[in-house]
């Protein structure tokens, strides 16, 4: 008996050893790698500068929701009778539905914070190409501080009852639990400030070397920050950034007819006019029939956000733009921007055309008063789309509301800028049809920050009215 | 050797035959039945010649007499309950009596029955911990096609729910409650000993297949549940969420016998959503288009003329005229199905062996839905020398299935939401018999899908085992066992061109190759002795090695126009390739040690030692325990007059258990896949590293007791628990501007308490006619006793719309709160977060609407015998749960997107003062600057529950004359129906469900024939 129970004794001891061993427990993930891999060296670098730009294609940046929501916000689109719900809620400014994009922004603030912390670390790089890296990690950080701060917050001098939180700004990555710490938004004031600062940086580090249309480049970074500037109403800036901007892009406006009744511009890949664009592989960055842009367009698809009876109206029968609104089977009008015409769901997406330097030069040097050449930027773009110059304006106010605001809209409808133009200038909302205006002091002209990150941080305040 | 000593039972018969002469043209019988083990006679034994359907009870002095008897050879079969039927074949000649003795020798139920515990098996009597057995016989007999399925409703503690009516899917099974938000709540399933690993399932086109689907229910020699600490210790990490064990048949030394079995029948559709017909719809929509435009100050007329355009059937110009066309019956169907099988044991001295084989084809209730499975088995054992002996359990399987798309969502494409609301003035066909592509609403014509579409699902799987034991002395042995679960699925899609939803792609196809290679192994000591008679030891202890290794691959291909040739390689364009593997090693050692006094008082300690590689790196092993106590006052000297009690059995335990799932490197910082752009493959920060993530325990009490009376005729236990799930494994939030949304972490307490009875016996035994019945209940509650911190509340990750709450049950329903039809303008009122009624409310105004959890679920079982026939009952019910039915919300709340809607529509709010719950009708589902009428609130919300007649069969054994002449050694016919009927107010097609009824494929009823014959 003693024996036996002593034999039982010694097996037990025996396993409890081998068990004791933790090496007998090692595993490697083999489909993903750990921090210290990833950022070893420069190929990690650029794999995570890789991802920051996957992050733009998501359907809640420029893939869809920043590209389309500000037209259906104000008063472009309308929904078709038979929607499938796509934009039901947004286009009539229901509360809550408004453009959202907080957590897709942090992803890539994250992201682009390793590459600009990273790119400086790394050995086995030349100093090109981590200039090049920081530069483009900079522009997209900036470029993702300016749409928070236009979706998030107002513009500094046209916040209402003084309201003035922003965006939360984090500039360092996130590489364990305790960087996450809680914090509150900044100022629409700081927020901006950051915006223009990362820019303003990216555009020296990309001045030497960028890499085309397709990515953040040295004409995309002056474009937006011209784009910025008439935000901040700081006219000059703006001017002057336009002009760098249409300097050092290789594209041009295009002026024939043909170009918009024979063709399509928009189904160029890229886009003549684009300084800068979004390219979208359609077999493997593809977001598919339910999240794509076109889907929510097009008669193919949804076809559920069409363009609007006052978008419509809008237009001049001789606008060659017309062209770029077609009729669906069914009798709904369409917009043929969004064309599907890279593959069964996808467009490449123009983040920033020529054209709308030209309409940032109107507005801007009509705002300084420089009226000849106000005339002249507007004109060029009217002259290239088939319509009649305009002379004789000598008042600002209505030279924006009568001429700029409109072949603005004209310009750049369903290219997200619509709902952003009014609310910049502190304008009211008009809606299409019989639907009540969305007044500038309506809570529901801001986004709302995601209910579960107000309620699990005290620091953060969500906008009022949610 | 489990074979052999389930088989030691030992039964006897002694008995006469003496012929008699009486003067009459039929024979007798008569005789007496006496107790083998006093030698008394037997009052009330039932004596029946089955093949004439003759029979009585014995007398008080246990003596019968039957006459009037044709003459011939018959079986006569003697009976009692508690104890081992006897059957005498008799001669019977004309005009003679034949006088027969039996003695019946008592069956000692729950005393020397053997059960199957962690990695032994015992005697009934010596496990002390909680659990449930199930006997071969109660799975073969049912017409199911996976064993999981029979196990509802027949163990206290256990609920289940089948996810799917598709053939062949996964069911969700809970053991005490859900004590786990982000770890797994699945029991561990054991089958001979191999670990089955549920890491994937292949759910290309409908819910998940079966974890179990490798197992041919006739094959089942038992299922165990073991519930509490005491009873799954030793399983130690893996037994928070209970242990279920399979173990198969195996062969008897012997002549070798032959089954088969025939089984064919119909599955059923019995419920249906009451939707819409043609003409109805569009004058609803009618009335809502003008109501709409009353609204905003058009011309009602005209809209009401838009609305009928819009809606009504090709070519109609009045109402008169509008066709109605029947998707519902359109993508439905009665489906069939038919089971053959086929299987052999027998076996010599040193060898004993069961083999068989399985084919099963069932052609599901909707529209091309299907699920074949054809398995092998082949179990042997085999005895080498008097000391070492071998065995080996072996099973391959591969079943196949078509669906559609179902789970996840309000899918257009899947006939449980596309096909169901497809307008009813839409036709299915053109006028020349060409599917009709133009679909309004939900765009796809869902019939056309379930024809043209594949999603076809094959898996592929081997479970099997070699084990070897060595017996060192009488009194102890070793055992070392090898296991493999090895499992592939391949999934397919294809997505036909010729529906012109994917006429854009030009046709795709989808193809995906998963497989998890599962190898463990473990060796174990068993020693047993008793000294001086009453002291009764059992030890145990052994190591286990365990890995899992995982990989897939899936591509897609578009550009693939020829249905015929819709393979990958001649795909036009390739266009997503996948891939990824992941791994996990487990390793524990453990020892349980068993005492008992003179079967009286017991003791027992488990106890384990685990390590996963899934945790931090220095909190990777674990301490698991359990310790129990019981007294069996039955077998005290004081106890001893009462013959009536057999067993009178208070026990306690209390243990710790854990629980390990979660992914396989959830505690390491990593970066993954980043997407691409411009042809360049991103890497992203997934999550952050948690070197301190440690195990999910839980701490289990259980106190209970075991009773048994009147030779076993009833027994029963009842029990109390409470299982406290400490350091959860639960996402700990992090700020989304952090990048990160979360980290693994060990935070939070969720408490399980639970009452559970089953009793059981024999309540009627009048002769031929026998009732046996067995019933269980559970009632159970759970409490979140923490989160993280101070943290009151958190989103439940796993059910949308629903949030977990400190101080309440597991899990709260957290939607808006509908408050009724506005009488004066018939506007759906709502209200808001301080109780105002008002027209719209935001996402601060939800309230807390209830449980998913039952109060109480169980199952009430019955057989009913009268000589050869016997039929059959079980019954299972849950009563309090309030469930949300998301597919039916969808249409019987308020127009949605053109599409089909409930005639509960019709109790709309018409005129002024009228009291409704039903809002007036109106085109776009809301008033504008209103909450939309289907939002997700408690209208969707509903009470889940129901009684529900899950199985009747009836079967009749063949009276031994003519299975005699026909060379068989018996026969039996039976028919059953499952899902016969259910009561229930719950409107949803399948109350059957955990928490919401989504895009779900109803329960089947089923209708069934079949014959088993033995030769």
């Amino acid at each position: 008996m003693l024996k036996i129970l002593s034999k039982l004794g010694v097996l037990t001891l025996a396993v409890a050893i081998i068990a004791g061993c933790d090496d007998l427990l090692e595993t490697e993930p083999s489909t993903e790698v750990d921090p210290e891999t990833a950022q070893e060296n420069i190929d990690g670098i650029e794999a995570i500068m890789t991802s920051v730009y996957n992050r733009l294609q998501s359907q809640y940046r420029y893939g869809r929701e920043i590209t389309l929501g500000p037209d259906v916000l104000a008063d472009n689109t309308d929904q078709h009778p038979t929607t499938s719900g796509r934009y039901d809620g947004m286009s009539v400014n229901s509360q809550g539905s408004h453009i959202t994009f907080w957590n897709t922004a942090y992803l890539t603030i994250n992201e682009a914070n390793y590459v600009i912390d990273g790119a400086d670390q790394v050995e086995d790089a030349s100093e090109e190409v981590r200039q090049r890296l920081r530069g483009e990690a900079l522009f997209q950080r900036g470029f993702v501080y300016f749409d928070l701060a236009r979706t998030y917050g107002y513009e500094p001098g046209r916040e209402v009852d003084g309201w003035a939180q922003s965006a939360i700004i984090r500039t360092e990555p996130t590489r364990t639990a305790e960087d996450a710490d809680l914090r509150g938004r900044s100022s629409n004031v700081e927020v901006y400030e950051q915006a223009q600062n990362d820019l303003e940086e990216a555009i020296d580090l990309l001045a030497d070397d960028d890499r085309g249309v397709y990515f953040a480049n040295y004409a995309g970074g002056h474009a937006l920050l011209a784009r910025l500037h008439l935000y901040l109403e700081n006219w000059d800036e703006a001017v002057n950034h336009a002009e760098q901007a249409l300097e050092a892009t290789d594209a041009e406006l295009i002026e024939e007819e043909e170009a918009f009744t024979e063709d399509n511009p928009f189904d160029a890949v890229p886009h003549e006019e684009s300084i800068m664009e979004l390219d979208i592989d359609p077999v493997e960055e593809s977001l598919g029939s339910n999240d794509g842009l076109c889907p929510y367009t097009n008669p193919t698809h949804w076809h559920d956000v069409i363009p609007s009876d006052e978008l419509i109206d809008s237009f001049d029968d001789e606008d060659y733009r017309l062209n770029l609104i077609g009729e669906a089977d069914d009798g709904y009008p369409y917009s043929r921007k969004w064309d599907c015409s890279t593959g069964a769901y996808d467009d490449n997406v123009p983040l920033v055309r020529v054209p709308e330097m030209y309409l940032i030069l109107a507005e801007a040097h009509a705002e300084a008063n420089q009226w000849d050449e106000a005339h002249d930027a507007l004109n060029t773009v009217r002259e290239a789309r088939g319509l009649d110059p305009v002379d004789g304006y000598s008042d600002a106010e209505s030279f924006f509301e009568d001429e700029v605001l409109p072949e603005r809209r004209r310009e750049l409808h369903f290219e997200g800028h619509r709902f952003y133009d009014l609310k910049r200038r502190g304008m009211d909302i008009p809606k299409q049809g019989a639907l009540p205006t969305l007044d500038y002091d309506d809570f529901r002209v801001l986004s709302t920050v995601p209910n579960g990150e107000v309620d699990n941080n005290p620091e953060l305040d969500d906008n009022p009215g949610y | 050797m489990l074979q052999k000593l389930k088989h030691m039972v030992i039964t006897s018969v002694i008995l006469g035959v003496l012929p008699i002469a009486v003067y009459a043209q039929d024979a007798a019988l008569s005789g007496i039945v006496y107790d083998a083990d006093d030698g008394e006679p037997l009052p009330g034994a039932s004596v029946f010649i089955d093949a004439t359907e003759q029979g009585t009870t014995t007398d008080s002095e246990g003596q019968f007499e039957i006459s009037n008897i044709e003459p011939g050879t018959y079986f006569v079969t003697i009976s009692f309950v508690g104890y081992d039927e006897q059957q005498v074949n008799v001669e019977f000649t004309a005009g003679e009596t034949e006088e027969i003795e039996v003695e019946l020798v008592p069956d000692h139920v729950g005393l020397e029955e053997m059960v199957v515990t962690g990695y032994a098996v015992r005697e009934r009597s010596e496990v002390t911990g909680a659990m449930s057995s199930l006997s071969g016989d109660q799975v073969r007999a049912r017409a199911i096609q996976t064993p999981d399925q029979a196990i509802q409703g027949q163990s206290a503690g256990l609920q289940m729910v089948g996810t799917s009516g598709q053939p062949g899917a996964a069911s969700n099974i809970r053991i005490r409650g859900t004590g786990s938000i982000h770890g797994g709540n699945d029991p561990l399933y054991i089958v001979d000993g191999v670990p089955i690993e549920d890491y994937f399932r292949s759910d290309i086109g409908t819910t998940n297949t079966n974890v179990l689907a490798s197992i041919n229910p006739s094959d089942i020699e038992s299922i165990e549940v073991l519930r509490d600490a005491e009873a799954t210790a030793i399983y130690g990490a893996q037994g928070a969420n209970g242990v279920v064990l399979i173990t198969t048949r195996g062969g008897q030394e012997g002549e070798t016998n032959f089954t088969a079995s025939v089984r064919g029948g119909v599955h059923e559709i019995h419920t249906e959503y009451d939707n819409m017909e043609g003409p109805d719809f569009v004058e609803f929509m009618m009335e809502a288009y003008e109501n709409r435009a009353r609204d905003l100050g058009t011309d009602p007329d005209e809209a009401r003329q838009d609305a009928f355009e819009t809606y009504r059937s090709p070519g109609a110009e009045s109402l008169d005229e509008v066709e109605h066309y029947d998707w519902f019956d359109g993508i439905t169907r009665t489906g069939n199905m038919q089971n053959y099988s086929l299987s052999a044991q027998g076996g010599t001295e040193d060898t004993r062996f069961f083999v068989s084989g399985n084919y099963e084809d069932h052609q599901g209730t909707f529209l091309s839905s299907y699920y074949d499975r054809v398995g092998l088995r082949s179990n042997i054992d085999h005895d080498a020398t008097d000391r070492l002996s071998f065995e080996t359990n072996l099973s391959i399987s591969r079943s196949q299935y078509n669906g559609q798309a179902e789970t996840g969502g309000n899918w257009i494409n899947s006939p449980f939401h596309g096909g169901v609301t497809t307008r009813p003035t839409t036709p299915i066909y053109n006028e020349d018999g060409t599917y009709n592509q133009d679909i309004p609403g939900v765009m796809y014509n869902n019939v056309q899908l379930a024809k043209e579409e594949e999603r076809v699902g094959t898996e592929y799987q081997l479970v099997g085992n070699v084990a070897a034991t060595v017996t060192a002395t009488p009194n102890l042995d070793f055992r070392a066992q090898l296991n493999a679960d090895y499992r592939m699925s391949h999934d397919r899609r294809y997505n036909n061109p010729v529906i012109d939803r994917y006429a854009e792609t030009g046709g795709s196809v989808f193809e995906r190759t998963r497989q998890t290679e599962n190898w463990s192994g473990n060796i174990v000591g068993d020693y047993g002795d008793t000294f001086g008679e009453v002291h009764n030891v059992n030890a145990l202890a052994g190591f286990e090695y365990r890995q899992r290794d995982y990989q897939f691959h899936s591509a897609s291909g578009q550009e693939v126009p020829n249905p015929l040739l819709g393979q990958l390689n001649l795909a036009g364009v390739a266009s997503a390739v996948a891939g990824r593997s992941s791994h996990y090693k487990t390793a524990g050692a453990f020892t349980r040690l068993q005492y008992n006094y003179d079967r009286t008082y017991y003791a027992s300690v488990n106890l384990r030692y685990d390590g996963h590689s899934r945790f931090g790196e220095d909190q990777r092993w674990g301490m698991f325990y359990s310790g129990a106590l019981a007294w069996d006052v039955a077998q005290e000297d004081f106890m001893a007059d009462v013959d009536w009690l057999d067993e009178l059995r208070p026990r306690v335990s209390y243990g710790i258990t854990g629980n390990a799932e979660i992914d396989d490197f959830e505690s390491m910082a990593l970066f993954g896949s980043g997407g691409t752009y411009q042809g360049s493959t991103g890497l992203r920060p997934q999550q952050l590293g948690n070197n301190l993530l440690s195990w999910e325990q839980q701490r289990s009490t259980d106190v209970a007791l075991d009773f048994s009376f009147f030779g076993g005729r009833f027994y029963g236990n009842v029990g109390v628990y409470r299982n406290d799930n400490e350091e959860l494994l639960l996402e700990s939030w992090l700020p989304s501007d952090s990048g990160f949304g979360d980290i693994m972490e060990n935070i939070g307490t969720i408490r399980n308490e639970g009452l559970e009875v089953e009793v059981g016996g024999v309540l009627v035994d009048a002769g031929q006619f026998m009732w046996s019945s067995d019933f269980n209940i559970t009632f159970l509650q759970s409490e979140v006793l923490e989160l993280e911190g101070e943290q009151e509340w958190m989103s439940d990750p796993n059910v949308a719309a629903s949030r977990i709450y400190v101080g309440e049950d597991r899990h709260q329903w957290w939607v808006r709160n509908y408050a009724g039809v506005n009488p004066a303008d018939g506007r759906a009122l709502w209200y808001d977060a301080d109780g105002e009624l008002t027209y719209s409310v935001g996402a601060g105004d939800y309230h807390r609407a209830g449980s998913m959890n039952p109060d109480y679920y169980g199952g009430w079982s019955n057989q009913f015998s009268y000589g050869p026939v016997s039929v059959d009952v079980l019954f299972q019910y849950e009563y309090g749960s309030t469930i949300l039915d998301e597919q039916y919300s969808n249409h019987h709340l308020a127009p949605h997107r053109g599409r089909n809607i409930s005639n509960d529509l019709w109790d709309r709010w018409t005129e002024p003062g009228q009291i409704t719950d039903v809002p007036m009708a109106y085109s776009e589902g809301e008033f504008p600057g209103g909450t939309a009428y289907n939002a997700w609130s408690d209208r969707r919300l509903f009470d889940g529950s129901y009684i529900r007649l899950k199985n009747i069969s009836f079967s009749y054994a063949v009276p031994a004359q003519l299975t005699q002449r026909l060379g068989l050694s018996a026969a039996t016919v039976f028919v059953q129906s499952e899902n016969l009927a259910t009561w229930t107010e719950y409107p949803g097609l399948d109350p059957e469900v955990f928490d919401r009824g989504q895009t779900a494929y109803p329960q089947p009823r089923t209708l069934e024939g079949g014959i088993e014959l033995n030769f």
